[in-house]
């Protein structure tokens, strides 16, 4: 059930996505151009998913778990300097690219060729941060727990 | 509105916004994409997971749209090594901050203060990203 849940909420994300447009690319930066090449709509379609989200979590604030059992994900935890650090390298990498990985997953549901591209990028920065920061090879592979 | 109408704009992002707090209010579970993929890659869960549920939700959906005579425009896509060294950033970001763009939205619409944090870094990424694109001439995603 939870799987269903989390696989109708994909489809709904992806749906939006490309009704939106939000999937594409060049979007961010013709919302960050001056002047008369000027487009609002990366805008317009965050500043709508924000607000639909806030309501549909005031509709169910009273909710002290989740309705298909669980628990839900911590929100914050401590305050860490890698919030910023990663934020300003994820967005230094979405600014190039133009895709963020939801974005490049519906892309790839597109078999643009780019999107692959993209995707195997992330995923080879993310092993690399895993390398990094001290976790064994076979626990990045998922061959071992822990770590 | 260069790609669609406004109409379809607040449309879509309601939809984004919406299938990403049902998530969080039905299964608890507040990740996006980047989210998901990560925890694939630990290892925490099997194959049969919400995780690979949402991703195939999201790959799934233009497919869909299709099948329902929806007219999808292709994705634009800049050249391959800006593609590369952008993958690169937004993956080792998304790991090291522990979250993303949409995961920034969705918990901002919690008042998370790391929501907010994320997000304001990203944007600000974005921009030094987009004024070394304008005076470097590099990336392609115009």
């Amino acid at each position: 059930m939870i799987r269903l849940a989390a696989f109708a909420c994909g489809l709904l994300c992806g749906i939006g996505l490309c009704v939106s447009a939000l999937f594409q690319p060049q979007l961010l930066h013709r919302f960050l151009s001056p002047a008369e090449t000027w487009d609002p709509e990366l805008g317009v379609a965050l500043v709508a998913a924000f607000v639909v989200a806030v309501l549909a979590f005031a509709v169910t604030r009273r909710l002290t778990r989740p309705l298909l059992g669980g628990e839900f994900d911590p929100l914050s935890g401590v305050p860490s300097w890698k919030w910023i650090v990663g934020g300003v390298l994820f967005g230094l990498g979405w600014g190039l690219a133009g895709y963020f990985p939801a974005a490049a997953l519906v892309s790839l549901g597109m078999f643009a060729p780019g999107a692959v591209i993209f995707l195997a990028s992330a995923l080879v920065g993310m092993v690399l941060h895993d390398l990094v920061t001290k976790r064994s090879w076979l626990t990045i592979m998922g061959l071992r727990s822990g770590g | 509105m260069v790609t669609g109408t406004l109409g379809q704009t607040i449309l879509g992002g309601a939809l984004i916004g919406l299938a990403l707090a049902m998530l969080t209010i039905l299964t608890g579970r507040k990740m996006s994409a980047s989210g998901m993929i990560a925890s694939l890659l630990d290892g925490r869960e099997g194959l049969a997971a919400p995780s690979i549920a949402f991703i195939a939700g999201l790959f799934i959906a233009p497919s869909i749209l299709m099948a329902f005579g929806y007219a999808q425009q292709s994705s634009l896509e800049p050249g391959w090594p800006v593609l590369i060294v952008g993958g690169l950033l937004v993956g080792i970001g998304a790991r090291l901050g522990g979250g993303s763009l949409l995961g920034a939205i969705v918990g901002l619409a919690r008042m998370s203060g790391r929501a907010l944090a994320m997000l304001l870094a990203i944007l600000a990424g974005a921009v030094v990203s987009f004024v070394l694109y304008e005076l470097l001439g590099i990336g392609g995603a115009a």
